[in-house]
């Protein structure tokens, strides 16, 4: 069984104590916000739904992550529904996949770690009023963000190159650590990028090159994506963020505690939370105020479901947009076969990329754009399950040798793109079903903008383009409807108008003063970039300025 | 699970368990003595005992499994215990998946009988009638857990009583380690790099 707890609490605090802060959810948001306001004194608790594993509970077995759930919501438990359009009945769907653990997703996902381009805070000046998408400036530009996003780099471990992509937005320091070595697959994609006049760089990824600060680099075992790090090269918050957080003697991590409802006064100030402890007993903790960092989909059904007399439509919704514009960033996959070894299953996924395309040529009459990875994401169960060229043979003796001879010569051309927002693209309440707790499920209600999918088939283009010029023998394309997400983005969009958005520029909601949102939620676009980074940016700004209210005494409590 | 879009993570649809901590907990290192002690048995000529199946739905889903992962120069999917993994599976962490493998087992069974009228069963069938049979029924769910579990079997961790001595593995050429050093393959090497990458700095 997995130890929940890898060493005793520094603090613990009574729920009837009221904290400075809670903060619900200790992902990669939520553990950047947690380190810093307690380091800056205050008096914070972290309340984590899943659990607090360590690194020994770890383990390079494809069943344990993927039937196991051991790292990500579990839909036994916690069940979806899904339907493309309100007009129709949401069916039983697990569309949303989220790192469940202290550390959240940051623990699992796969360590690309992009900035993005200071176009992408200004897509609504760019493209204007695009039919059926609420494109919208951000309340910030990149420049806000940018000294962030280099504490980000610093705090965390990122390896890179400053400048070896010129399409990089300006930065004001390098890298910490340089970049990993190249693998097979970014030699490939270099060969093919150059061919095509296009500027390979290596991927920015949040994975130690060298041993930095304590902790140790890449060993190149290759389990990153879908995996926890044993060797915390890995920068997730459960290897940097966190450790430091419990060591300022200031903040406690509880896991096993999930939130069922944010409790609001007679002046609509929030008071504390319900959740839910391990042994589902409900425990009302107290607190001064409240950081929301639960991911893109929990987020929006948390204040969803502290809907009150004061709050019908739920909290900080006067606007109506909690939930609304949902986002996961859009995408095409292609697969190709080549002449010798690629060994893709050793050292990290990505090792080079390529952002060309980051935004298309108006001439092509679609908006947005992406980048182009090579990689492999697959492990030997994946791989025979789901890599194989779709035409291909499922079973038997031809079967079975496509796939002794493919797993080690195959690379995969990953496509990571813009996806507009649109106002009916929601996260809300499932009406009927219920998770084990007895709470209402996450129903997403989405459908691609038909710009999206015009967008997808010409990287999907560029992806088989890249492919056959780096020498593939055989390419294939997958489909273009995802399956599932994991980018969770935009459900509580950040805006200057208290009318059409729920968070400030400061992450502060318009109709509760002493309650933030710091996650994916907060994007307004999407942007082409991966989100993760700048999610994390944002949380390092947020708390900077959440600090500073609350020194200021600008965060006005339950009086 | 008829929607044609063949998802990275299908699989784990498939088979749809409902997975506990209980079964969390008996991985390590428990599953791999046992593992160990269920080989040790057959090898001495013992008959496994299952737990979740019964001899005759071991034989068929053996048969099928080992038409679906056949033997070549390297092991079939029943030489790496497939039919041991899926009898764990069943018993342990997916024991909500029983039914639909039941079912799938009579559907094999009926399809078996169809081609042959006078089988017993699918096991009895000869390996190109399993064929026969198996490609009648290749666009239904039945099949695809069928093939779900095999596949699972034969390349999971060898600690869920499948893929034995990494025999899976091996016959991909994956290798599950701690540790790599570059080059990773061939195109990383120095001397290729040199020649394909003409703009690299050495």
């Amino acid at each position: 069984m997995t130890r929940d707890v890898r060493q005793a609490p520094s603090v613990r605090y009574a729920p009837t104590d009221a904290v400075d802060f809670v903060i619900v959810g200790a992902g990669a948001a939520g553990g950047v916000v947690a380190r810093e306001l307690a380091r800056s004194g205050f008096r914070v608790l972290v309340l984590e739904q899943g659990p607090y594993l360590r690194e020994s509970d770890f383990k390079h077995d494809e069943l344990l992550v993927s039937e196991g759930h051991q790292l990500t919501n579990i839909p036994s438990l916690q069940p979806q529904t899904f339907r493309k359009t309100a007009a129709d009945t949401a069916a039983r769907r697990d569309y949303i996949i989220y790192g469940r653990m202290v550390g959240g997703g940051s623990v699992h996902f796969t360590a690309n770690y992009w900035r993005l381009h200071e176009e992408d805070f200004l897509e609504r000046t760019r493209y204007g009023s695009v039919p059926g998408a609420a494109l919208e400036d951000w309340p910030i530009r990149y420049a806000d963000l940018e000294p962030y996003y280099t504490r980000a780099e610093w705090e965390l471990g990122v390896s890179g190159i400053a400048g070896a992509n010129p399409f990089d937005p300006p930065r004001s320091r390098p890298y910490p650590l340089p970049p990993l070595p190249i693998k097979p697959s970014g030699v490939l994609l270099e060969v093919g990028a150059r061919k095509l006049g296009w500027h390979p760089a290596p991927a920015p990824m949040a994975v130690l090159s060298q041993p930095y600060r304590g902790r140790s680099g890449c060993h190149h075992c290759g389990f990153c994506e879908s995996f926890g790090c044993e060797w915390k090269a890995k920068s997730s918050t459960l290897a940097t963020m966190i450790p430091d957080a419990e060591r300022t003697g200031r903040c406690e991590i509880r896991p096993h505690s999930y939130v069922r409802r944010i409790q609001t006064d007679s002046r609509g100030r929030v008071t504390g939370v319900v959740y839910f402890d391990a042994q589902k007993r409900e425990v009302m903790q107290r607190a001064k105020a409240i950081v929301l960092c639960a991911n893109g989909a929990e987020t929006p059904r948390l204040l969803l479901m502290s809907a009150s007399n004061q709050f019908p439509n739920g909290l900080a919704n006067s606007s109506g947009a909690v939930g609304k514009y949902l986002m996961f960033n859009g995408g095409a996959f292609a697969g190709a076969l080549f002449e010798h070894e690629v060994n893709g299953y050793k050292s990290v996924q990505v090792s080079r990329y390529v952002q060309d395309h980051y935004r298309l040529d108006p001439k092509h009459g679609i908006v947005g754009g992406g980048g182009i990875d090579m990689r492999f994401d697959w492990y030997p169960i994946s791989f025979a399950m789901e890599a194989l060229p779709t035409d291909g043979p499922r079973w038997g003796a031809d079967f079975k040798k496509m796939v002794r001879e493919y797993f080690t010569r195959t690379a995969y051309a990953l496509a990571h793109t813009t996806q507009l927002p649109q106002e009916a693209s929601t996260i809300t309440l499932d009406p009927e079903l219920k998770d084990a707790w007895g709470l209402p499920a996450i129903r997403t209600t989405f459908t691609e903008h038909p710009n999206d999918m015009k967008l997808y088939q010409f990287f999907l283009e560029r992806n088989l383009e890249l492919l056959n010029a780096a020498g593939a023998t055989r390419t294939w394309a997958f489909g273009l409807d995802a399956p599932w997400q994991v980018h969770l983005l935009g459900t509580c969009r950040m805006g200057n108008d208290p009318n059409t958005s729920v968070v400030d520029k400061f992450h502060r909601a318009h109709d509760v003063p002493n309650l933030f949102v710091v996650d994916g939620s907060s994007f307004v676009t999407c942007g082409t970039g991966q989100p993760t980074m700048t999610i994390q940016a944002l949380a390092f700004r947020a708390a900077e300025a959440i600090a500073r209210f609350a020194k200021r005494g600008e965060i006005p409590s339950r009086g | 699970m008829s929607d044609p879009v063949r998802s990275r993570r299908d699989f784990i649809a498939l088979l749809g368990t409902t997975a506990s901590t209980a079964w969390l907990a008996t991985i390590w290192p428990p599953a791999i003595a046992d593992a160990r002690e269920t080989a040790h048995a057959v090898s001495q000529g013992q008959a496994p005992r299952y737990r979740a199946l019964t001899q005759q739905q071991a034989e068929d889903f053996g048969a099928a499994a080992d038409r679906i992962i056949p033997r070549d120069d390297a092991p079939g999917a029943r030489d790496v215990g497939v039919v041991f993994f899926a009898d764990h599976l069943l018993a342990s962490f997916a024991p909500a998946r029983k039914p639909a493998f039941d079912q799938a087992l009579v559907a094999l069974n009926e399809a078996a009988r169809t081609r042959v009228p006078t089988a017993s069963s699918f096991a009895s069938l000869s390996t190109s009638q399993q064929d026969e049979t198996l490609r009648s029924i290749e666009t239904t769910d039945a099949f695809d857990l069928l093939r779900t579990i095999t596949i699972s079997g034969y390349f999971s961790h060898p600690s869920h009583r499948g893929n034995r001595d990494e025999a899976g593995w091996k016959a991909i050429g994956f290798q599950d380690r701690m540790s790599w050093t570059p080059p990773f393959g061939y195109y990383d090497q120095p001397d290729v790099m040199a020649r394909l990458m003409p703009w690299r700095r050495p």
